[in-house]
């Protein structure tokens, strides 16, 4: 068990964002949390980042609480991607994803170790960013802006990888081929993934389990086929789709009706 | 040879320029002669250099360097192109230590020389704990932009109450606020030096750092940067450099503000790495070279520096600019 979340809740203001939350995260694992929009499910990813203090409950990574890690130490097992794009930047591909060994640097010296730089090449070469090594991100497309911060993430070799809406601004192949890049890394880095999804078949072909948040609560967690039924997504989301199984993946899919008449 | 030998290059070069010229002119030979130590020299040219020269063309260049590695640390902290080391109110602070130094004459008798450096040092301190108490303890771009500017119109306007009560320094203090090397001996560089030299190697160090917070808080957050306090720290350093040099120097502009650029321009990057250093040497260069034509264009009068550093520096910048696109700017 590498994540451990115990009845954690938070309030902004009057609000209940998320209302005592149990997540339970087993090493190797790729999780979806899925929900509406304020649902609070991007709320719960960065608190389990560690960049939003929670107001009640526990967070414990590695069986250590999070807010006990150093930056540094945290970021070590934790890398977190999210839907936004890198700022325009004047710096080349090359700079921007050595900025993801940060964390593991020894020296003082603001220079790069040698096995550092080897990390670096073949987080570059993995997300095929390696041609584009010298290239400024401004002079990138949306689909090369996004690996290049899955390059940045990989970089810093993360035990979990927490994903907010990755894909949000990319075309459907660049959705494919992205999420096949993290399942291949995955199986390869037995890393954990956290993704919080608006697409329900991406996270219904590409997870393990999915966790149901609606109004800061959990509705339901489970593997992907006991969740994603007909009545789940018809509570949560408050439609009523048709679901199929998938003929090759034998997973459920999700199928819009379409105006009502 | 590289950016970095070609800068050095420069700067010895603008060094020598700048101890050759003067009321009396010295040939270039002779200034080798007389710093290297080697065969023998005039004793009356010995004492322009090592008593008149060198010590004001030293401060000219940490200062120069100084503000333009400060102006570096402002422009990324605050995300702002036009950040400057006098916008989070050192400068306005600083200002007023010096005209209460001058008016008052506080402390006069027992700091002689000194009084008004260490006023103004004091002046700048203080600005700069009232902008980062107000700025609140995250120390967010936005709200440190605004308490500099709300500390500057505060400062600024007990400036112009001073001035409007003094009537006999008045030229004094026009003088100084406009930025003088006029009569700096070593004890000057001694002042300077350590302050410069450690900050600007801690601050150089922390380029990783300067480098990752371009990607903006939050992301740099995940990469394990502790943002607020890298920052607290970054924009106290840089501070305590800018109020260095401005309480021996005054008010010099426009080298924090442009030197940044042009080096970025130049070297056609933004990593700290190299623009921190690169930015200290050019600003040196330009500030030592500045100050020698203020010395030698209306001999015998000396004019302000900053009168030099603006009407230098504003055409060739214009003039690089038009060549680059915007794009590389930030």
């Amino acid at each position: 068990m590498i994540i451990h979340a115990k009845e954690i809740s938070k309030i902004f203001g009057s609000q209940i964002v998320l209302d005592s939350i149990d997540i339970l995260v087993e090493s190797n694992e790729w999780v979806s949390i899925l929900g509406p929009n304020g649902s609070g499910k991007s709320t719960l990813l960065s608190c389990l980042a560690g960049s939003s203090k929670i107001d009640s409950g526990k967070i414990e990574i590695k069986g250590k609480d999070i807010y006990q890690y150093a930056g540094k130490d945290k970021a070590k097992i934790i890398a977190f991607l999210t839907q936004e794009a890198l700022p325009d930047m004047p710096n080349t591909v090359e700079e921007i994803v050595q900025m993801g060994r940060y964390p593991h640097q020894t020296s003082r010296l603001p220079w790069l170790q040698k096995q550092d730089m080897q990390v670096v090449e073949e987080a570059m070469v993995f997300t095929e960013t390696i041609s584009l090594r010298h290239r400024q991100m401004s002079q990138l497309s949306g689909g090369e802006r996004q690996r290049v911060s899955m390059a940045l993430a990989l970089a810093q070799q993360p035990e979990i990888l927490l994903l907010d809406e990755p894909t949000t601004y990319l075309d459907v192949y660049y959705q494919l081929a992205f999420f096949d890049l993290l399942k291949k890394w995955q199986k390869r880095n037995k890393t954990t993934i956290i993704s919080v999804l608006h697409d329900l078949n991406l996270a219904s072909l590409y997870s393990d389990r999915c966790l149901l948040l609606r109004d800061g609560k959990l509705i339901d967690a489970g593997e992907v086929t006991e969740i994603l039924t007909l009545d789940n997504v018809k509570q949560t989301y408050g439609i009523e789709p048709i679901i199929l199984k998938h003929p090759l993946k034998k997973v459920p899919q999700i199928l819009l009706k379409g105006e009502s008449e | 040879m590289g950016w970095g030998g070609f800068f050095l290059l420069t700067l010895f070069l603008t060094l020598s320029i700048a101890l050759s010229v003067g009321s009396s002119s010295i040939p270039l030979v002779a200034v080798w002669k007389t710093i290297f130590a080697f065969g023998n020299n005039d004793p009356a040219i010995n004492a322009i250099i090592w008593k008149i020269r060198f010590p004001r063309v030293c401060i000219a260049a940490l200062v120069g360097g100084s503000l333009a590695l400060a102006g570096v640390i402002y422009q990324s902290l605050l995300r702002n192109p036009l950040a400057d080391p006098y916008i989070l109110g050192v400068s306005s602070g600083s200002a007023v230590g010096a005209v209460i130094a001058i008016t008052g004459g506080f402390g006069a008798t027992l700091l002689q020389e000194w009084q008004i450096p260490i006023f103004s040092f004091i002046g700048a301190v203080l600005a700069l704990a009232c902008v980062l108490l107000l700025s609140g303890s995250h120390v967010q771009v936005q709200s440190l932009l605004l308490s500099g500017v709300v500390v500057n119109a505060f400062f600024a306007a007990i400036l112009t109450f001073l001035l409007s009560i003094s009537q006999t320094e008045l030229a004094r203090i026009q003088f100084w606020l406009m930025g003088s090397f006029t009569l700096r001996d070593w004890d000057y560089v001694l002042f300077v030096l350590p302050v410069s030299c450690m900050g600007s190697i801690v601050v150089w160090l922390k380029s990783t750092e300067l480098n990752i917070f371009l990607l903006g808080t939050r992301p740099a957050t995940h990469i394990g940067v502790s943002v607020y306090r890298t920052r607290l720290i970054l924009l106290i350093i840089a501070s305590l450099i800018t109020s260095i040099a401005v309480s021996v120097s005054g008010m010099i502009g426009f080298v924090g503000l442009i030197i940044p650029h042009f080096v970025r321009i130049l070297i056609r990057t933004s990593d700290h790495r190299y623009l921190l250093p690169y930015s200290f040497l050019v600003g040196a260069i330009f500030l030592v070279g500045s100050d020698a034509l203020s010395r030698v264009l209306f001999e015998p009068r000396e004019i302000p520096v900053g009168v030099v550093t603006a009407c230098l520096g504003a055409p060739i910048f214009a003039i690089l600019l038009k060549k680059t696109t915007a794009s590389t700017l930030r």
